[in-house]
């Protein structure tokens, strides 16, 4: 796995490569398991299939047009298929914008280039690495679905599957391929992110289209809708091969282009669109005067400042996504009217709202997701901390006269105080929208709802701090871990039969949907006190333990 | 001149805090393991206040180990370590308010650029005042630092600058460096004994580690070596060269019988040349052992004899060969 550089990238990827294209095939089994218990095989299967199929026609915009759902592919394509390009393209888009940023960021890439090998080499094998990568990932997955298809005893081709996931796989590779393309333009974690947001985004406003006329001519600018085309889970759509041709024809280009910013720009440098002729050095560079501004002042306003960017990418993205369903609500509200008066049996079928009412609406469309990007964030506060340990600056931190304690509470306040303001951002532009779309909520329930956000943020952040006061190296991908699974558990309670206590145990169940219902105060508080033992365990631990860089 | 003369004071003052006993940083039996390995195995150290200190040791013997245990960085598995009088462990806030360091291998925050990075260290340290922003400027001169530019642009030797700047600015009554000239060209290298030497001069102490002997020799009073996690040398400068051998050419009228040479003690490498009729011996001697030998070559017809001092750097080397070789 050695000899050449496509491989050694595959090799670096093997463990990831188990773990979510393992994590990808364990779903596909369980969601393929469960088909015949949701559905049944006696007299009410055609009941409730019927219900399903209204229950998740309201949930377009969240999973796209749904198709064939009486049949097991239908079914699988609807549960997980949906989603399946953004689990793989939150991989790739990861995995591009670190191929050749990521290398040079750690310095290794001189190196590598030192040896003989064009940097079109190098870009593409690592290139080729990612993609086998994401194949593999997706045979993993393939062998979960069609192991799930023989526990339901469903009629599934092993072509059907294979098209599918190559389909999935596709559309993940044109976000990656633009990760590729922005890392030559700016860092890393820029790069991702700007992926991401792009991918969160024509995600989102593809299946929006679906019900907004209006808007119907933005499709074609969506990877995402070339992928829709082609449904090979769902027979009475199967695949369009001009849709999967689109999708290569869009990744070679971007890849390309990609390649000539590379060739062009130097090392360590970014592709300049406009080049400026600045002089090399300046003839006082060694007399400046001392830099003055208030965020240096400190470590908390200086953690502060550096969070400022993330705070308006992060509050102004979710805001975008809050304005595009505020701005097309009333249209979603004539049509679940429409579709409540339709049937009797649909509103038990959702069996906890009154989808007429605003705060139940706003829920669904908009808070089901905001708690899961607020718990990312927090998530993304965590690796700022243990970064500075990774990357090696803690150790001049701790340098200076500043108690440990001190630095861990400081770096903690900055992430507990960034939430809040991305929260409040998020919340000040919805109660804006609120007024300017007119569409009248409950305000004190609007303020507890963005209030059990930042709640959700600051346990998440007291467990990622005490994890990293236990181990900066895997602190990040542990608290993620747990994220995920209480979001699992909270979504899959039902199904899997847990145990409520476990089931409490998740953030997203405490959170509840405080909109419509309020705010649970008693699980708020109590997860503020354990963020706070958590955090005195955190302080205790890193006070005793060696700083590892 | 004004080299040398500083250079004097500085060691008088640490002759004096010899005689005084006061210590910029004492170990005892400082220990660090980590489960079946032995990082630092019972170090017992003393550095005196207004000396220079250097602190050798090949890669892997446990320098960097050191270091990390006096700044609280990591926490000894037994022992004890004093720095300036205080606790390294319970007053560790307390002595890093007096203390430089830098890493070995560190990293900064790659979108400040060098003048911030260094004035939020500066507020960290409650570092104010313009003169002490004059010192930075005039060291940032002295090194040739750009300052205007961020962290991710400046090369290996620039950012190890930046280090340099960042352990000096607030002129610390105690300096700890780990490899401090790594990365920097010959020039700078020696703006850098300046510096050095002139904050010896003003009081300070100054510990450093280093595999390069020729640093080590040209700017240190005392040194310790360290191998495998265990101090197995520790003196001045002059009395480690004395411990070390002298490397001898020896040129003879005619043929010298080999063997006997060898069978002196502290005799090592030994080598016979024949040049036409002449035979040069080469050799290396314990400089203890010197005698003898220059005894025996005397009952020859010697025509040449030329005996070179080793740097420490060849102490060095033979002094760990010698150890490897009894092991």
């Amino acid at each position: 796995m050695l000899r050449n550089i496509f491989l050694k990238t595959v090799r670096d990827y093997l463990r990831q490569i188990l773990i979510w294209g393992g994590g990808l095939g364990l779903l596909m089994v369980f969601y393929g398991a469960s088909y015949t218990s949701i559905f049944g095989t006696g007299l009410g299967r055609a009941k409730a299939i019927e219900d399903y199929r209204k229950t998740v026609e309201a949930f377009t915009i969240l999973t796209g047009k749904v198709y064939d759902i009486d049949t097991f592919g239908g079914f699988v394509n609807n549960k997980i298929g949906s989603v399946m390009p953004i689990f793989l393209g939150i991989w790739v888009l990861l995995a591009g914008s670190a191929i050749i940023r990521g290398e040079e960021e750690r310095g290794s890439l001189d190196l590598l280039l030192s040896t003989p090998h064009s940097r079109v080499s190098v870009l593409l094998q690592k290139w080729a690495g990612v993609v086998m990568a994401l194949l593999m990932m997706s045979v993993l997955s393939c062998v979960g679905l069609l192991l799930g298809a023989a526990a339901a005893k469903a009629d599934l081709s092993v072509g059907d599957a294979v098209l599918a996931h190559l389909n999935w796989a596709l559309v993940a590779l044109v976000f990656g391929a633009m990760a590729l393309l922005f890392s030559q333009l700016t860092t890393r974690k820029a790069a991702a992110g700007w992926a991401g947001g792009l991918m969160a985004a024509t995600y989102l406003l593809n299946n929006l289209v679906l019900n907004v006329e209006s808007l119907q001519w933005t499709k074609y600018v969506y990877p995402f809708y070339y992928a829709s085309l082609s449904q090979p889970l769902a027979r009475s759509v199967g695949t369009n091969w001009v849709g999967i041709t689109v999708l290569v024809v869009i990744i070679i280009p971007l890849v390309g282009l990609a390649l000539w910013m590379y060739r062009q720009r130097d090392l360590n440098g970014f592709f300049e669109l406009f080049k400026t002729n600045k002089p090399l050095v300046s003839s006082t560079f060694h007399k400046l005067p001392r830099p003055q501004s208030l965020w240096l002042s400190n470590n908390f306003t200086f953690g502060l400042r550096a969070s400022l960017t993330g705070v308006l990418i992060w509050g102004l993205s979710i805001s975008a996504y809050t304005l595009l369903i505020m701005s097309v609500f009333n249209d979603i509200k004539g049509s679940m009217t429409d579709l409540l008066n339709s049937s009797g049996d649909f509103k038990s079928a959702l069996g906890f709202l009154d989808l007429t009412s605003n705060e139940n609406l706003l829920s669904v469309f908009i808070f089901v997701f905001v708690v899961l990007l607020a718990a990312a964030y927090a998530v993304v506060q965590v690796a700022s901390w243990t970064a500075e340990e990774n990357e090696g600056r803690l150790e001049m931190m701790l340098s200076t006269p500043e108690p440990r304690s001190r630095l861990l509470l400081t770096y903690f306040g900055v992430a507990v105080v960034s939430s809040a303001l991305m929260i409040g951002l998020v919340g000040a532009i919805f109660a804006l929208s609120t007024w300017v779309f007119n569409i009248p909520v409950n305000g004190a329930n609007a303020v507890a709802a963005f209030f059990g956000l930042w709640v959700v943020c600051v346990v998440i952040e007291a467990v990622g701090y005490v994890l990293a006061a236990f181990g900066p190296g895997w602190a990040v991908g542990v608290t993620a871990g747990l994220v995920i699974l209480s979001y699992l558990t909270d979504l899959l309670e039902k199904v899997l039969k847990l145990p409520q206590a476990l089931v409490n145990l998740s953030v997203f169940r405490q959170y509840g949907r405080p909109l419509s219902e309020g705010l649970q105060w008693t699980a708020q508080l109590a997860m503020i006190a354990l963020s706070v033992v958590f955090i005195v365990i955190a302080i205790l631990r890193f006070r005793q333990r060696d700083i590892t860089k | 001149m004004m080299n040398t003369a500083m250079q004097n004071s500085g060691q008088l003052r640490a002759t004096q805090n010899q005689n005084n006993s006061s210590f910029a940083i004492q170990t005892e039996k400082l220990n660090k393991s980590y489960g079946r390995n032995r990082g630092v195995i019972d170090l017992d150290l003393s550095v005196y206040e207004g000396e220079v200190f250097g602190f050798l040791g090949p890669n892997g013997a446990g320098k960097t180990t050191t270091i990390r245990m006096l700044l609280n960085l990591i926490k000894p598995t037994g022992g004890k370590a004093t720095l300036l009088g205080l606790d390294s462990q319970r007053d560790n806030v307390e002595i890093h308010k007096h203390i430089g360091y830098l890493p070995g291998e560190f990293s900064l925050y790659p979108g400040l650029t060098g003048a911030q990075t260094l004035a939020y260290f500066a507020n960290l340290r409650g570092v104010d005042g313009k003169e002490n922003w004059k010192y930075v400027q005039e060291m940032a001169e002295r090194l040739e630092l750009d300052m205007t530019k961020k962290f991710r642009q400046y090369s290996r030797g620039n950012k190890q600058k930046v280090g340099i700047i960042l352990a000096l600015m607030h002129r610390p009554r105690l300096l700890i460096l780990d490899e401090p000239t790594s990365g920097l060209d010959p020039l700078n290298q020696q703006e850098f004994y300046k510096l050095v030497k002139e904050i010896q001069q003003s009081g300070s102490s100054v510990f450093f580690s280093s595999h390069i002997m020729s640093e080590v020799e040209k700017i240190c009073d005392r040194v310790g070596i360290i191998r495998e996690g265990r101090l197995v040398k520790i003196g001045g400068i002059a009395e480690l060269t004395d411990l070390k051998s002298h490397q001898l050419e020896l040129t003879f009228a005619g043929p010298v019988p080999l063997e006997e040479f060898r069978q002196l003690p502290g005799v090592d490498h030994l080598e016979k040349v024949q040049v036409n009729s002449h035979e040069t011996l080469r050799c290396i001697v314990k400089a203890d052992k010197l005698d003898q030998v220059v005894k025996l070559a005397a009952k020859y017809p010697l025509v040449n004899f030329v005996s070179r001092e080793p740097s420490l750097e060849e102490s060095f080397l033979d002094y760990y060969r010698d150890e490897s070789k009894a092991n």
